[in-house]
């Protein structure tokens, strides 16, 4: 087997196999290389205890664009939708529970029961979502216009959404302008009254960063995920997963899994020669996409003297404080938390501004939260009778005060499961085993800078110049080193985008 | 308010001028007699003693301390031989001079580093990724030049360093009667010399010791009115007047490479990467667009025009360094450069200037107009480009072990 490559792709997450597929569909001689044993990296399910399987540090696979199943033909690999958006239960205590689901009408029936002003802001939040949703996601699907250069197609890309936007309606882009840059807290207040209705729906705002429901911008956040939100994978991200590994083989992409990369090399132009692996294999390109954290790629695969300083300084500031820890749970028995109907897979907490508050405080002194913020995944894959549920939980540091000691451990486990058996007092009986991953473990698993789930995070200056002005278009000031992970456009989550557009930058060059 | 040095007791009580500059935030002694000539004959003719610590010094220390410094300089540090000094500047990673200074390997992982502007937060952003320690010592060491023919003798017989071996650009560890020091053999008046750099508690003792030690061979402390002379003599650039830190220029204009400020022989290109590597490269290739250069200025058209004025000619005593305009000719219509520093060589019985031209009028030995200004009227005067080092004895290489073998 010769070890000459066209493109070298490091990282077997859904974004590196999506980038690597699409590079090899278009005739290019294809390595990828994945540091652990298995592909997928956040969304690759793993069994935690006998029988149990998580099917991702992420759950939500809702934001695959169609695009890229299409592109990579993943439906013929297995991969199926449902046709509709995972339905969640938005908990609050004393059993309440609302389920947001794919239908609208039943959707406004469950506010319905807690309040008839919210049932009708319901519907006409999700009006306003619809009128802005293909404007967003058109300026998801693109690679981003380059606002360092600003070439004529750029101007005339920047022209263009501009048009996009004013086609919206005066009055749903004078909405969309006001409401951008609001706090969550704001711009849910002004439309709906039930606190944990409002606190549940805020959640995917504040999902993996630095924010509260009082931090600026996190409206954005929350209209990005509502707008790129639809079809479910059946089986979750590991399903998303065994589709694009099977995509990749099939189109010829070399997979090759335990492999730790040392080194991008350069040669004495800097320009790209390939990588050294750890074990001293070396293999040759003169591209590499390394969908790692930019920050790995750049001070873990590169010499100090290999980057600028204008670069390195770049990357330094990208803000990446992982808020995120994760708790997959093995129970006996199925649980339901308060009155979660049977479809929804999803649950989130957060009963209030206050307690989301009090949740987020701590962080802010190195401490997690002592009643989280919690979203339930109920996986499916647990044997027969059992329960399988993977959370993620909202705050937890990366440098814990103290350190991430095994006190420190279960104190958050405790705190996690006291919190939720306010919503099921069943769990903590039915418990049979778990898996704590705080801040650390996910930066040890999955690479992830101070284990942020995103790479860094989804604050506006990160989103439109991302990561830095000089890499936001997939490539780097080091020729040959391009950028297709989470640390790029349009950012984390599992869209398949970052990999998908970085893959096509890559074909034009 | 500037702060005084250690050897301030001392050279307060000699500096009768009453002459201060402000140097880098400590008072400095610009002359210490009225005028300042007696100050330069010792440099040239016996040996001047000037307090050089105001310059920030750096230590840098650890097991890649070579590597790092070889990251931030445009000069391969690894190369750098123990016990050796290295002149060199570094750059922007756009290939334009941060700052020039010296560079000493004291040891495999040791490094004395001097500049003329503070450099710890530029030189502190590299660290990352090296396993090395970066301190500032600026206010821990002092430092004196001790410049001049004499000077050897006189410091033979302070410290027990074996001084007939010290090659130029050389440094050693010496210890004296209660003082240690490094010397190297180094300074900025293109002659023989030496730069001492002692601990602050040990500064008086070292200072008493060698002008008691320098009074049979005419020791005599200088200023840095003297000492500006004997550097443009030597041709030896100086930041903020020759050229400016990019890092403190408005404009691109003012910035400057290595290959524009006759530094170009300091620039290791090809070798691991370092500050400003490619663009230096890309200017090598394309050509830069200045050099510096020296200019001898007509003494004859000098005279003749102030003749004209019916005055006899003047010149200053001291060094000047305003910018002044060069043309191709007397119609003035063509600027092709300026120069930056100029002074009337005693020595040389020459008037010199360093000058920063477009690289195409770069030609050794033509002739181009500097602008004088005589009784308030501008008009021309012809000068000859050369290279820009006026001055340069055999003594200022010449080590007397390998001479006589």
């Amino acid at each position: 087997m010769s070890n000459k490559y066209d493109t070298i792709v490091v990282g077997g997450g859904h974004n590196g196999l999506t980038a690597a597929t699409i590079l090899a569909n278009h005739g290019q001689k294809v390595l990828l290389v994945e540091k652990r044993s298995i592909f997928g990296g956040v969304a690759a399910g793993e069994e935690f205890h006998p029988g149990h399987w998580s099917t991702g540090l992420l759950q939500d696979t809702g934001s695959v664009r169609r695009n890229v199943i299409t592109d990579l033909s993943l439906e013929k690999f297995g991969l199926e939708t449902n046709g509709k958006r995972a339905s969640t239960a938005i908990l609050g205590k004393q059993g309440k529970c609302i389920t947001i689901s794919d239908d609208e009408t039943q959707t406004a029936q469950s506010i319905n029961r807690y309040s008839e002003k919210d049932s009708e802001a319901y519907l006409t939040y999700k009006n306003f979502i619809t009128k802005i949703t293909p404007f967003i996601r058109d300026i998801m699907d693109q690679a981003p216009p380059d606002l360092v250069s600003m070439g004529t197609g750029d101007l005339w890309q920047l022209a263009k959404n501009g048009l996009k936007l004013k086609r919206l309606g005066k009055a749903t882009m004078m909405e969309f302008l006001k409401v951008a840059p609001m706090s969550v807290q704001d711009f849910l207040d002004e439309r709906f009254e039930t606190d944990f209705l409002k606190a549940g729906m805020s959640v995917p705002a504040v999902q993996g960063s630095f924010t509260s429901p009082r931090s600026a911008y996190t409206t954005l956040n929350l209209l990005l995920w509502e707008c790129l939100s639809s079809d479910e994978v059946v089986g979750g991200p590991q399903a998303l997963t065994s589709a694009l590994v099977k995509a990749a083989q099939k189109s010829g992409v070399d997979l090759k899994s335990d492999s730790d990369v040392r080194q991008v090399v350069l040669d004495e132009q800097r320009k790209v020669k390939g990588i050294r692996l750890d074990n001293g294999e070396e293999f040759f390109a003169n591209k590499v996409a390394a969908t790692c954290a930019p920050q790995e790629a750049f001070f873990q695969l590169l010499e100090p003297n290999q980057i600028e300083y204008s670069l390195e300084h770049g990357i330094e500031h990208f803000r990446s404080r992982g808020t995120t820890a994760k708790l997959n749970l093995a129970l006996s028995k199925p649980l339901r938390f308060n009155g979660q109907e049977d479809d929804a897979m999803f649950a989130r907490t957060g009963n209030s501004w206050l307690e989301m508050e009090k949740a987020f405080d701590p962080i802010k002194y190195r401490n997690f939260s002592s009643e989280p913020i919690l979203e339930t995944h109920n996986t499916g894959k647990a044997p027969e009778g059992c329960a399988t549920f993977s959370i993620l939980v909202h705050y937890a540091p990366f440098e814990l005060e103290g350190g991430w000691t095994d006190t420190a451990r279960n104190e958050l486990t405790e705190n996690i499961i006291d919190t939720l058996s306010q919503y099921s007092p069943e769990v903590r009986d039915s418990i049979v085993g778990s898996e704590l991953l705080t801040p650390i473990d996910l930066k040890e698993r999955y690479g992830l800078p101070n284990g942020h789930i995103f790479h860094g995070e989804h604050a506006v200056d990160q989103l439109l110049t991302r990561p830095i002005p000089s890499c936001m278009q997939y490539n780097t000031p080091i020729n040959g080193l391009y950028l297709c992970g989470s640390g790029s456009h349009p950012g984390g989550g599992i869209t398949c985008l970052p990999g998908y557009l970085g893959a096509k930058r890559i074909l034009k060059t | 308010m500037p702060i005084k040095t250690p050897f301030f007791s001392r050279t307060s009580a000699l500096c009768e001028s009453m002459q201060w500059k402000e140097w880098a935030g400590y008072y400095a002694a610009s002359t210490y007699g009225i005028p300042h000539d007696a100050e330069y004959f010792a440099f040239r003719n016996a040996a001047g003693l000037l307090d050089i610590t105001p310059l920030f010094k750096y230590q840098v220390t650890g097991p890649d301390a070579a590597k790092y410094l070889s990251r931030i300089m445009v000069r391969n540090i690894e190369k750098l031989k123990i016990g050796r000094v290295t002149y060199c500047c570094w750059c922007t990673e756009d290939g334009k001079v941060v700052d020039d200074g010296t560079v000493m390997r004291r040891d495999e992982n040791e490094f004395f580093v001097t500049s003329a502007d503070p450099c710890y937060s530029w030189f502190s952003r590299f660290l990352r990724g090296y396993d090395v320690e970066l301190e500032d010592v600026s206010e821990k060491i002092s430092g004196l030049a001790l410049q001049g023919p004499t000077s050897r003798d006189i410091l033979k017989r302070v410290c027990d360093a074996n001084l007939d071996e010290l090659s130029f650009f050389g440094t050693t560890k010496t210890k004296g009667d209660g003082f240690q020091m490094f010397v190297s053999r180094t300074g900025y008046t293109g002659d023989l010399g030496y730069e001492l750099w002692v601990e602050n508690d040990h500064a008086i003792t070292l200072w008493d010791a060698l002008i008691d030690a320098g009074r049979d061979y005419d020791i005599r402390p200088a200023g840095l009115t003297a000492l500006d002379v004997t550097r443009v003599e030597a041709g030896l650039i100086l930041k903020d007047v020759d050229y400016y830190n990019a890092l403190h220029c408005l404009i691109d204009d003012r910035m400057s490479s290595p290959f524009e400020i006759s530094l170009g022989w300091t620039v290791n290109l090809d070798r691991d990467p370092f500050n400003g590597q490619m663009a230096l490269r890309k200017e090598k290739e394309n050509g830069s667009n200045w050099a510096i250069v020296g200019l001898d200025i007509s003494w004859p058209e000098i005279e003749m025009l102030y003749n004209r004025h019916g005055l006899p000619p003047e010149v200053g005593s001291t060094a000047w360094r305003d910018s002044i305009p060069l043309y191709t000719d007397t119609s003035k219509k063509v600027q092709i450069g300026y120069a930056t520093s100029g002074t009337w060589s005693p020595i040389l019985k020459k008037n010199i200037a360093l000058a920063t031209i477009e690289k195409k009028y770069e030609r050794f030995g033509s002739k181009i107009q500097i602008e004088m200004t005589v009784e308030h009227k501008r008009h021309t005067v012809s000068a000859e480009i050369c290279k820009p080092q006026f001055f340069n004895p055999e003594r200022k290489t010449c080590t007397p072990k390998n001479s006589q073998s």
